[in-house]
């Protein structure tokens, strides 16, 4: 094996810590963790001792890491999304190649200047999009563009976010506000914009969107209801009651985000009642959509679909995928997949199940393929079809954008330029190629 | 039974012995019906779709009630004529949207309407045409064309709008569309397919091949659409020789979407998905209703429904509602609109599901809107107002 790849995590949160350090901690990936930086003292120190790392390698600021001698190969970029772009930009200059967080950035002309720094800087910028490693979903692009089943006419596929999720990340936690980080869109769902990009792999022509927030408002407040569930009359009857989500002893995602250092109940409880985690879902200032729908269009007139839920039980992705000879359909979470192939016949299919595997976290087991073929690729330049390179991701950001542009302007297609018109508008078409008309 | 209208002197002749009619009682054409003495009070009106608005309003005008099979009309301005005349008159004209008597549909309204989930967000609705259907009926058949039958989303669609707002039991503010006929025209065409399928050197193997398809001794529908009065093989042969439904479904003068997917916001804030797909496995519709407090959802073939209700952690309780036997494509709903529809117009009972003209017209509304919508590029169309403004 070739030798052991040093990660600098940049961000010792949910990601950066629970998911990231403890993979590599506990998996033979061929990484290794070298240092940390983390604003927050002991947030910090908490990754220190449990990763051994040592404390000349432990940086409050970036610039204090970025100052001192270079000790890794690469940095895992997991801050909140604001920083994305600057550190991203500022690590790449220091010639560390980076697995950054999605979003690449939280505007299209920060998205876009980050392909000009890849360029400018010879690194390498790999994007977490995770879930086109998870197994389910190669297996899902490998089948619908092996060309067995003819040609993709149709993809449709549901983010079904689940209640508890949204209303811990989007209603309370950190992806709450646009302003503060950015449209859901593209927060949350460039994930599957870049994999309904990635499955069908034809230039997109044009995206529509329509969305709001329909339930996460004073309107449905119940009468009486408080600011903090901590003191609401309805704290033990409310589906959204912090008290009853959060004052437990799970140590899991989502219950360690409301404390992240000292995690007793007595921190949790501390928590709720001071910190975002502990507010009403009805009476916040959440502003991104719990609902939104977009449309897209590939070329040859492949019509894609995407819905985005909060208000679903399960907390998964859905895909259906028609063929000219083949229906493929899928629930990620659960692991099914399974393919049925027409026969020409009325009431005559040959319905295949396409084995993957035990049911599986949110992310489908992608968080621990991402390393492992990540690994492959630094080392080995393996992988290059498949890794999700800022160059192959940056589509799913445009589709995203726009698709909040189309959403705000209440509705209507706009046209999908191609990166390289957007970086330029020297490389603009002719006029008049803007995918079918009916 | 009482009577038959029918032009085709072979298929009239037909109902006329199946149903013991007496000569008197069986017309070439209507005009000679309404001439005749009046012997009965019902008029089904099951045309092809270009005559369904002339019919119904001369069988209205005379006083006869109507069931009329959807559509009711080819645009906005006859379908609220014929409202006028339901309105200006006794005559009770009902719509066959047999989907909302379907044990699976009258339960989802049950639940919905019941609100122990709380109010609707959001409503995913999947029209699974099953690929052999649509090339039977939309690609060969009576529904291929805008100009000669109506679009898509009219012709079979009318009756997912009409399901989506009679579940809501809500107005619709505005609707948006798109699509296209994405895959069956002649860039798919295998080469050197030819006009007909029975002189293709690829009807052996081809996932259309009329010969392989309708060359059968099944006597059920689709096959017995297409020699409809003599069901032998050799009017079959002669029928795919001749006839529409031997024609290539790649070299075709059709034109309507095989892929369309419909946006509706209703007045009370909630939101419908409507996905019409002809390449699909099955002949099905899937619904998916998101409610404050958890999700109906079911497959309307399989006839069986999951509840789900959002718990207070991350678990949720899931019911399943088996409402019978697996059934046909409109889910059992022909027979049980039949009763229905006796019960409303013999005894004046009207119950929740009567889908008398005047709750029926929101679908056709909805379906010119996104028909309208979809040539315009997907752009919002306001709703329009459903009621005649004057007198």
């Amino acid at each position: 094996m070739p030798s052991p790849q040093r990660v600098v995590i940049v961000g010792a949160g949910a990601r950066g810590n629970k998911v990231f350090a403890n993979l590599i901690a506990t998996m033979q990936t061929g990484f290794e963790l070298a240092a940390v930086v983390e604003p927050d003292a002991e947030r910090r120190e908490a990754f220190c001792q449990a990763y051994g790392i040592p404390a000349e390698r432990a940086f409050a600021h970036v610039d204090a890491f970025l100052a001192a001698p270079r000790c890794g190969d690469i940095a895992f970029i997991c801050t909140p999304d604001p920083v994305h772009f600057t550190l991203c930009k500022a690590v790449s200059e220091k010639g560390y190649d980076v697995l950054l967080e999605k979003p690449i950035a939280t505007s299209l002309a920060d998205t876009l200047a980050l392909l000009a720094v890849e360029r400018a800087c010879h690194n390498r910028i790999i994007v977490a999009h995770v879930l086109r490693y998870a197994p389910f979903f190669q297996a899902v692009r490998r089948l619908a563009r092996s060309g067995d089943y003819g040609p993709i006419l149709h993809v449709d596929l549901r983010e079904h976010v689940g209640h508890w999720h949204f209303a811990h990340s989007y209603v309370r936690g950190n992806w709450r506000r646009a302003g503060d980080s950015a449209p859901i869109i593209l927060t949350k769902s460039s994930h599957d914009l870049d994999l309904l990009a990635w499955i069908v792999g034809k230039p997109p022509t044009w995206v529509s969107s329509y969305g709001s927030l329909l339930y996460f408002n004073t309107a449905h407040a119940p009468e009486g209801a408080t600011d903090r569930c901590v003191d609401c009359p309805h704290q033990d009857t409310c589906l959204y009651s912090a008290t009853r989500f959060y004052v437990n002893e799970s140590p899991q995602w989502p219950f360690h985000v409301v404390s992240p250092v000292h995690d007793s109940m007595a921190d949790r409880r501390k928590s709720i009642e001071t910190g975002p985690y502990g507010r009403c879902v009805y009476r916040n200032d959440n502003d991104v959509c719990d609902h939104q729908v977009v449309a897209l269009e590939f070329a040859d007139g492949v019509l894609a679909t995407f819905g985005l839920h909060a208000h679903t039980a399960d907390n998964t992705r859905k895909i259906t995928v028609l063929l000219e000879k083949a229906e493929i359909e899928g629930d990620l979470r659960q692991q099914r997949l399974t393919i049925s192939h027409f026969t020409g016949e009325k009431d005559v299919l040959r319905i295949e199940e396409v084995p993957l595997g035990p049911p599986t976290d949110s992310h489908g087991g992608g968080d621990l393929q991402l390393l492992l073929m990540l690994y492959e690729h630094l080392t080995e330049g393996k992988h290059r079809e498949l890794i999700t390179s800022l160059e192959s991701s940056v589509t799913s950001h445009v589709l995203a954008f726009l698709a909040e542009d189309s959403r705000v302007a209440n509705g209507g297609r706009l046209r999908v330029p191609e990166v390289a018109e957007l970086i330029d508008p020297a490389n603009a078409p002719p006029a008049g190629r803007t995918g079918s008309t009916p | 039974m009482a009577g038959v209208v029918e032009p085709d002197d072979r298929r009239r002749a037909a109902v006329r012995r199946a149903h013991d009619l007496p000569p008197a009682h069986a017309f070439a054409d209507i005009d000679a019906f309404l001439a005749a003495p009046r012997f009965c009070r019902t008029v089904f009106v099951c045309t092809p779709d270009h005559a369904h608005y002339r019919i119904c309003k001369a069988v209205a005008r005379a006083g006869y009630d109507v069931l009329l099979e959807k559509p009711v009309a080819h645009n906005i301005a006859e379908t609220l004529a014929l409202l006028e005349i339901e309105h200006a008159t006794e005559t009770r004209i009902v719509v066959a949207h047999v989907l909302r008597y379907t044990p699976f549909f009258t339960k989802v309204r049950e639940l919905v309407q019941g609100g122990a989930l709380g109010r609707v967000l959001h409503v995913k609705l999947t029209e699974c045409i099953g690929q052999w259907h649509f090339a039977h009926s939309y690609v060969r058949g009576n529904w291929r064309r805008t100009d000669t039958s109506g679009p898509i989303i009219l012709t079979k669609s009318s009756h997912d709008l009409d399901i989506l707002a009679w579940l809501l039991d809500a107005e619709a503010t505005w609707v948006s569309s798109e699509g296209s006929l994405v895959y069956f025209n002649e860039a798919h065409a295998p080469v050197g397919a030819t006009e007909r399928c029975v002189a293709c050197p690829h009807r052996e193997t081809c996932l259309y091949s009329a010969t392989r398809f309708y060359l059968n001794d099944r006597h059920e529908w689709p096959y017995n659409v297409i020699a409809p009065i003599d069901d032998t093989p050799a009017a079959r042969a002669h029928a795919l020789e001749t006839g529409p439904y031997g024609r290539c479904v790649y070299h075709n003068d059709n034109d309507v979407c095989d892929t369309e997917i419909t946006w509706i916001r209703f007045a009370s804030g909630a939101t419908a998905n409507f996905s019409l797909q002809a390449h699909t496995a099955e002949n099905t519709r899937r619904i998916t209703i998101w409610c404050e407090g958890g999700a109906i959802s079911g497959d309307l073939r399989e006839n069986a429904l999951t509840v789900t209700r959002l718990g207070p952690g991350i678990d949720s309780t899931a019911e399943r509602l088996d409402l019978g036997a697996p059934v046909d494509s409109h889910g059992g709903g022909d027979i049980r609109m039949l009763h229905a529809l006796h019960d409303y117009f013999a005894h004046g009972i009207q119950t929740d599901q009567i889908s008398s003209l005047d709750r029926s017209v929101a679908s056709h509304l909805l379906a010119f809107l996104a028909e309208e919508s979809r040539r315009s590029g997907g752009v919002r169309i306001p709703m329009v107002r459903a009621r005649p403004t004057s007198s």
